[in-house]
């Protein structure tokens, strides 16, 4: 009995919501209310790392944090193309992933919309063009949005979502 | 002897094969002709990747191998192209050919290279019987940017933002180490004052990776409150080294000139940290039903470890005390201690990593200084340099070949490259169930990987 009631002590303590900051809390009802005014339900995110360093997608993963929480917001991570609002693009775009981008694009749910996050994708971060890199308007995307930043950090990436949901 | 890497070089007559051992170094030249080497892979397993590496980097022929498959270059990379030659220009524009896969061939489930289970690209290929994985193979370099010719031609200072954005995650473990090998290249030793802030970092840079890594476990063990707490003490680790390196990954951190600390500040940030994860430490003892998801779970022999040649936390984790730092005295002498366990498995890797961020806290409070002092580099000299480093993953080892003060042949090993090779087998007979889980215990960057 003693056991079960610490535990549940300790569980009340971990859960403990963190302090966060004014301007976090209105990017956090920004984004939330411009997500209700343009999606039915949720904005669902598709992450496509195209070849990048591995910084921008933990940047993504951090969203979902007790901090950011962008769950809570409505935004949701989808593990097919097809259900997905917006594709979001890692890195520089390697040979080797070419064809899997082409193909997650061909399957993503229309108007199919893109967001480029990071340097990397337009080639601006301070990585040299090589063989085994190609150019990302090789792919033939009708329009694609841009949050820059290497990584972007999570308040940058809010941000741009938001003035990206504005232009919906 | 252990193998730590081997790979190859253009010299202007002759390819020389590089096999570096930890006790030593060997050279072997192996003529442009007919270029073939003989495999070392029957008495080193992770000779295999190292050595397909080198056919496709070069061309070089390996005999007696069992596993000539390419692994850098797909299906669409032009045959008889081998672009680590010093006659391929970095931006050399790739023939793709009319690609045919053959991974879908086979039988078994494909998953990748976007997919669920990793962060990273990667594609996973999975057999299984009876809910349990009976055969697991990993794709990798779907990521591969081709950094190794990108640096070639390069000075120090024009290769360092991009060795700083390799890998994200090991960025301050991969600038120490390019340091390291730029001073010794300038013959200079670096001041320990200035060592003692780049131990610092390093040994932050571990905490939070400990702390990404034991979020996701916790939560692949039904334990959404553990995680729910980790993923807070992340995010304070990260903000922390935003304000002590302005930036939240430390990218360009690792110099030799100190931004100033606000020490009282530092100091009572890690003190939080330490008493947080000190808490959660006690809890978790009374967590059995937490121990009982990961115990025995993703096992690693010491005959895979000691074959692989594994290094880092999965050696640690089968009671072999591999640790770099322990060479250093700045480390011994500010409360570095090995943390090793004898299992093996996920609970003995998910232990080690809250033992270290408790040593690696407590060490940072001893490291913890705001004293400057002013270092120039001196002019690099030509030659070979070797750097070795203990990354949150393991040992990390970074080659440089300087010619005419610009680098002609630049190579890294992480412990990703022999983990990958290696998951192969610890995956087998797992259940399907636990295969996020076992993969997040094992640390595996294919940032880092692919290069």
């Amino acid at each position: 009995m003693l056991k079960l009631l610490q535990n549940e002590i300790n569980r009340k303590k971990a859960m403990r919501p963190p302090i966060v900051d004014e301007e976090l809390l209105r990017l956090q009802r920004t984004i939330k209310n411009a997500i209700k005014s343009k999606y039915d339900s949720s904005l669902k995110l598709y992450i496509v790392d195209s070849g990048s360093c591995g910084a921008c997608e933990l940047e993504l993963q951090t969203l979902f944090n007790p901090f950011y929480n962008l769950s809570k917001q409505g935004v949701e991570v989808v593990y097919t193309p097809k259900e997905a609002d917006i594709m979001l693009i890692t890195g520089t775009l390697t040979e080797n992933m070419y064809e899997s981008v082409e193909q997650a694009y061909r399957e993503l749910k229309k108007p199919k919309k893109v967001i480029t996050i990071g340097d990397c994708p337009l080639m601006e971060s301070p990585l040299r063009k090589t063989f085994s890199m190609t150019d990302i308007k090789r792919v033939s995307f009708s329009s694609v949005y841009h949050i820059s930043g290497c990584p972007p950090e999570p308040r940058g990436i809010i941000k741009g979502l938001i003035k990206y949901i504005e232009t919906v | 002897m252990r193998l730590v890497a081997r790979f190859a070089r253009e010299q202007k007559k002759y390819f020389e094969i590089i096999t570096v051992y930890d006790s030593k170094i060997s050279k072997e030249r192996v003529n442009k002709k007919t270029p073939a080497l003989i495999s070392i892979a029957k008495e080193y397993p992770s000779a295999v990747w190292f050595e397909r590496k080198i056919t496709d980097d070069f061309g070089i022929e390996i005999l007696y191998s069992n596993d000539r498959r390419t692994l850098i270059h797909q299906e669409h990379f032009p045959k008889d192209s081998y672009p680590m030659r010093k006659e391929y220009e970095r931006d050399f524009e790739v023939q793709r050919q009319a690609t045919t896969s053959t991974v879908k061939k086979y039988q078994g489930e494909v998953i990748g290279p976007i997919q669920a289970y990793h962060l990273d690209a990667a594609t996973f290929q999975i057999f299984t019987q009876n809910k349990e994985i009976i055969h697991f193979d990993v794709m990798a370099f779907y990521k591969y940017r081709a950094i190794e010719k990108m640096l070639e031609g390069l000075s120090f200072e024009e290769a360092k933002p991009m060795v700083e954005r390799i890998y994200g995650a090991s960025s301050i473990a991969y600038q120490i180490a390019f340091l390291d090998i730029q001073m010794q290249a300038s013959k200079r030793q670096l001041p320990d004052i200035i060592k003692q802030r780049h131990m610092f970092l390093l040994e932050l840079e571990r905490v939070i990776a400990h702390l990404d890594d034991l979020s996701v476990m916790a939560n692949f063990g039904n334990f959404p409150e553990g995680s729910f707490f980790l993923m807070k003490l992340l995010e304070s680790s990260k903000e922390l080294m935003k304000i002590i390196t302005g930036h939240r990954f430390g990218f360009g951190a690792i110099g030799t000139e100190n931004m100033p600390i606000e020490v009282d500040a530092v100091y009572d940030c890690i003190f939080h940290l330490e008493e947080e994860i000190k808490w959660f430490s006690k809890w978790l003892l009374t967590k059995s039903s937490l121990w009982k998801q990961f115990k025995g779970v993703g096992m690693v022999s010491k005959e895979i470890v000691e074959s692989f040649g594994l290094v880092g936390l999965m050696a640690r984790s089968k009671n072999i005390d591999l640790d770099r730092r322990k060479e250093s005295k700045l480390y011994t002498e500010n409360g570095f201690f090995i943390s090793t366990e004898q299992e093996g498995d996920s609970a003995s890797r998910f232990k080690i990593r809250l033992d270290e961020i408790e040593i690696s806290l407590k060490m940072m409070k001893e490291l913890l200084d705001n004293k400057m002092f002013p270092f120039f580099l001196g002019t690099p000299i030509d030659g070979e340099y070797y750097a070795y480093l203990e990354g949150s993953a393991g040992e990390i080892m970074m080659y440089i070949a300087l010619d005419e003060g610009k680098i002609s042949r630049f190579y890294l090993r992480d412990p990703s490259f022999l983990n990958a090779q290696a998951s192969m087998e610890i995956l087998k007979k797992n259940k399907i169930s636990n295969l996020g889980l076992i993969l997040k215990s094992i640390p595996l960057s294919f940032a880092a990987n692919d290069l």
